[in-house]
């Protein structure tokens, strides 16, 4: 079972049946499309190396025709069941869907079974239709050979999940395995910072969301120019200095690092320091798995007024 | 209207994220998207086949071409496709218009767009059917004397230069339209400090040339691929139905234009998803609406 979130987004929520929920980034018809592509050119590398090798042999006992046939088959071989075996093998995964990045997962989160690996990929020819002949090209005889991919499309777009038929029969979804890399608390590298954060009132509050915008800031003010900078930071700095009874010249962006220092490095528990002074020591207690860095900011406290 | 709740959700994001997320978008906004598309590529279907039309007409063929008839049809598709290369952004204005709205609010009245896009058409008018080459573009093909043979000089030379100035400026300044209908930034002033759209557009578009022309390299490729594909969906639909596989005058001079301007209404979609993400990467312009939407938290409180 599984349920989308409203903003429109590429994420989809899967709950499995531990009724645990994930949020996974859905891959669409256009970031399949290269693995698509490499898949290809390794069955197309392959079948040559197979026809290279069956076609030395042949010719050398004399039995060409028994080579063809038996190229023949190989090739419907391979162009029926290569994605079904592969996916089955490697955990939802073909060579080009590993290289890049993505993988066959059940409705449900969990892993595919060879039945719907199979059946996902029987149904790829279903979904590169219309075939278009070569008539259309100026070719003489008809040859429908030349895949459009429309029907797939088409199917891709109607459903939150990118499910091409292939995966709505099968109950699949495929998903990007995203690694994203969970930074600390930021470094402020200007120490004027921190003295500007101990005059901010003892009772000024910093609430998680304007936590949050902080921590947004902060991590991305080092690629913005300086006029950038007080362009954005502005809209909270102002009225926050004006409040404070600051010197009207006093820099946004320093106001802005002020409170982020205040909100989520002056306000830390002793323990949280600890743990960010030595990442690799264990919290407390018994430790079932090693200690790793923190992977998420800490919730600034909140001040009475 | 809450701005730091956007109804597409704002983060950064690669090219072929952007297509598929397009998709999405698409089918979300189907209706509206249509409907300002038509209504901005219509007139200029209307114009191209008041233009060109006439190099499919059956009827006067045999007496005024000497060309042959594979010929004539390739003639006819170049010349189609690059008109609507060079106007597609110009059809895509009130699409664009209605997406920037539908960002941040829910319903946004199709009538209020219009009314936007026309109060701003002067500036649009001056960005797209001057600078970007579509009225240099209409007086060449109007100067091809009507069944007469292929120009080479107006239709291979002129209209190729034209058309590929066109596309290269649209390469390295893609977000004209954004700049103009949704950041509304005046064509000139006489303040050096204040933002016109060419400053602007410099400012905006200058530091990721590099990024947009390998991004407007990809979308080309993708453009081709997907109007040779919808083309071939008409035919085989076409096909499919009459029992007549032969890609006729008729299909080409109503369903091979129809085939560009249904990509062109994607690409539309695809390229307001990359303005959006230009921004989220240089200027951090989902952090600037977290920040706006704090500040106005913050007024609501009166402290």
């Amino acid at each position: 079972m599984s349920s989308e979130m409203t903003q429109i987004d590429s994420t989809v929520e899967v709950i499995t049946p531990e009724n645990i929920a994930f949020h996974y980034q859905v891959a669409g018809p256009f970031r399949r499309f290269p693995a698509f592509l490499l898949d290809l050119l390794v069955r197309a590398a392959g079948f040559a190396v197979i026809a290279m090798i069956i076609g030395f042999v042949g010719g050398t006992i004399g039995v060409g025709g028994m080579s063809f046939a038996l190229l023949a088959i190989i090739w419907f071989l391979s162009d029926w069941f290569y994605g079904g075996i592969c996916e089955t093998l490697l955990n939802g995964q073909t060579p080009g869907k590993r290289t890049m990045g993505i993988r066959v997962l059940t409705v449900n989160g969990q892993p595919i079974n060879g039945v719907q690996a199979v059946m996902r990929n029987f149904l790829r020819s279903v979904d590169m239709m219309p075939m278009l002949s070569l008539e259309v090209m100026g070719w003489a005889a008809p040859a429908y050979i030349v895949p459009t991919c429309i029907l797939a499309l088409v199917t891709m777009t109607m459903n939150r999940r990118f499910q091409r038929l292939g995966d709505i029969v099968s109950g699949t979804i495929v998903v990007v395995e995203e690694r994203q890399w969970l930074t600390g608390v930021a470094k402020l590298d200007d120490q004027r910072a921190a003295q500007l954060a101990n005059y901010i009132p003892a009772d000024f509050v910093v609430t998680r969301s304007l936590a949050r915008s902080l921590a947004g800031y902060v991590d991305r003010r080092r690629f913005f120019s300086t006029a950038r900078r007080r362009e954005v930071a502005r809209h909270v700095a102002e009225p926050l200095i004006e409040r404070f009874g600051f010197p009207p010249d006093t820099s946004y962006d320093l106001m802005l690092c002020a409170l982020y220092y205040r909100a989520f490095v002056a306000d830390r528990t002793d323990e949280e320091s600890l743990v960010s002074s030595n990442p690799f020591a264990p919290v407390s207690g018994i430790q079932p798995f090693p200690a790793a860095a923190p992977s998420t900011r800490p919730e600034p406290q909140e001040f009475a007024r | 209207m809450q701005l730091d709740n956007t109804h597409i959700a704002v983060k950064e994001r690669n090219l072929v994220d952007i297509c598929d997320l397009s998709l999405h978008v698409m089918r979300h906004y189907w209706r509206p998207i249509v409907l300002t598309s038509l209504a901005g590529a219509v007139p200029l279907m209307v114009v191209n086949h008041l233009l060109i039309g006439w190099m499919m007409d059956l009827q006067y063929r045999d007496a005024y071409f000497y060309l042959d008839e594979g010929a004539a049809i390739a003639r006819y598709v170049w010349d189609m496709s690059l008109l609507i290369a060079i106007e597609a952004p110009l059809a895509s204005i009130f699409a664009t218009a209605y997406l920037g709205q539908a960002v941040f609010v829910d319903q946004p009245q199709i009538r209020d767009v219009f009314r936007d896009v026309l109060r701003m058409f002067p500036r649009v008018a001056w960005c797209q059917l001057l600078v970007r080459g579509i009225l240099p573009a209409w007086l060449l093909m109007w100067a091809v004397p009507r069944y007469g043979d292929f120009e080479f000089g107006i239709e291979g030379m002129l209209f190729l230069m034209l058309a590929a100035y066109a596309v290269l400026v649209r390469v390295f300044r893609p977000f004209i339209n954004e700049i103009v209908l949704l950041e509304r930034n005046p064509l000139r002033s006489r303040d050096p400090g204040s933002m016109t759209v060419a400053r602007r557009s410099a400012q905006l578009h200058g530091p990721s040339s590099a990024d947009l022309f390998t991004q407007g390299l990809g979308m080309s490729l993708l453009t081709v691929c997907l109007a040779t594909a919808m083309f071939g969906t008409f035919v085989f639909l076409k096909g499919v139905l009459s029992n007549s596989w032969k890609v006729t005058p008729f299909m080409l001079l109503y369903a091979m234009p129809l085939a560009c301007w249904l990509v062109a209404i994607y690409l539309n979609v695809v390229r307001f998803l990359r303005y959006l993400d230009l921004r989220i990467r240089h200027e951090g312009w989902e952090v600037e609406l977290r920040l706006r939407a704090e500040a106005g938290r913050m007024a609501g409180k009166a402290f």
